[in-house]
């Protein structure tokens, strides 16, 4: 069990991603700014982070970014954000962020970068609901 | 390394040596333009290359089933073998509420996406991506598709997709969003004559595509080159009537109604 940071003003994404974070046996804890967020931070037991590019009080994308990657201090970085810019594209080339994810289709597979960024086995999936065996 | 694989529609992968692996590619046409058939030939590739398909459609399984029939696949025997999964959109698709949640996943596309990863499939075609992509605010619209499309390249499968050709300023945007995010697109057209064509939009990195090819939709054989303009009408071999089953999902998906199905 990890415990996993995740930064996102909108309520519905928030509790979304506590959601599953919590089914997979994490346990998340929450902030709603990047001030509250990169205060948590300072927690050293937290293993991961999730974070939301735009924030209400967040600066620039690059600030907003170098700010979190200095707080994180080496700890997984998962970035959420619409359609990436050319900008950030780049700096995830360059950086030591683990990934980005796009709401809300991607937002599907937070575990998976989770998993992986903590280096934890993926767990096996149960038989899928409602598959048409034959017409 | 570019790593490319067949659509399944011969003439075309002998021209452009098919389509891009592991990315999207979308066939745009109106309603009889031949879009299922295409997507059935995409289907059935993956039997082809011995990996498993995954096809979600807006038709009802068994009309699906008489109409690959009829165009020469055999999608039954590939069901009953387990090499195809076929879902209906009746029993399986986004809520329709999702135009109102446009910041979180549908929890219908989690399911797809673990039937995708616990059957292994590799090849999955959706006829149509409307329901998925078609919410109204075009300030989203962008956003919406890119997410769409990468959380299909995050599961790893080559995608085949449809969409009704566009009537509505709002719909020409959906359409254009999509023409500049996936790699290949092309059009089927059929004209007042009957006529029909295939013609390539985009394929990433031909800056000269060629004009539209005509084609024709036989019984047991789908889609096929018309070599020689049908010239001489009498000599023209008769075609097929179109299909003209309604999607089962067409309440649900009022973003349609922008849309010539």
């Amino acid at each position: 069990m990890a415990k996993i940071l995740i930064i996102d003003d909108n309520d519905s994404v928030r509790n979304y991603l506590k959601t599953v974070i919590s089914r997979k046996g994490h346990e998340p804890v929450t902030a709603a700014t990047c001030q509250a967020g990169l205060a948590q931070l300072n927690d050293p037991s937290i293993q991961a982070v999730v974070a939301d590019l735009y924030l209400p009080d967040s600066p620039v994308i690059s600030d907003w970014v170098a700010q979190l990657k200095q707080h994180a201090a080496g700890r997984p970085l998962i970035l959420i954000t619409g359609e990436p810019s050319e900008e950030l594209a780049g700096q995830i080339r360059s950086d030591d962020i683990a990934a980005f994810l796009t709401k809300p289709f991607e937002l599907a597979f937070i575990h998976k970068l989770l998993e992986r960024a903590l280096a934890i086995p993926e767990p096996q999936i149960a038989a899928p609901p409602n598959v048409t065996k034959s017409p | 390394m570019i790593d490319k694989t067949r659509s399944g529609i011969d003439f075309f992968d002998q021209r452009f040596g098919g389509i891009f692996r592991h990315r999207a590619t979308l066939c745009v046409g109106r309603r009889g333009s031949g879009k299922t058939i295409a997507a059935l030939h995409a289907l059935m590739q993956s039997i082809r290359e011995g990996v498993r398909g995954l096809m979600l459609s807006a038709w009802h399984s068994a009309d699906l089933s008489i109409v690959a029939d009829e165009y020469g696949f055999p999608l039954s025997t590939a069901v009953d073998s387990g090499q195809i999964i076929l879902l209906e959109y009746a029993q399986f698709g986004p809520e329709p509420e999702l135009e109102n949640r446009h910041v979180l996943p549908p929890g219908s596309f989690m399911e797809f996406e673990e039937i995708v990863v616990a059957n292994g499939i590799r090849r999955v075609v959706i006829d149509t991506v409307l329901p998925w992509i078609a919410i109204r605010q075009e300030e989203r619209l962008a956003k919406h598709v890119y997410s769409f499309l990468h959380a299909l390249e995050r599961m790893e499968v080559t995608a085949f997709l449809t969409m009704p050709r566009p009537v509505s300023p709002l719909a020409f945007a959906l359409k254009n969003r999509m023409e500049k995010q996936v790699p290949v697109v092309f059009t089927l057209e059929v004209d007042s004559d009957n006529r029909r064509h295939l013609l390539v939009n985009r394929y990433l990195g031909q800056s000269v595509l060629p004009p539209q090819m005509p084609i024709a939709i036989e019984p047991g054989r789908g889609i096929v080159p018309l070599a020689v303009p049908q010239a001489v009408p009498d000599l023209a071999r008769p075609l097929p009537p179109p299909p003209s089953l309604p999607p089962i999902m067409q309440k649900s998906i009022k973003y349609s109604a922008a849309f010539r199905t």
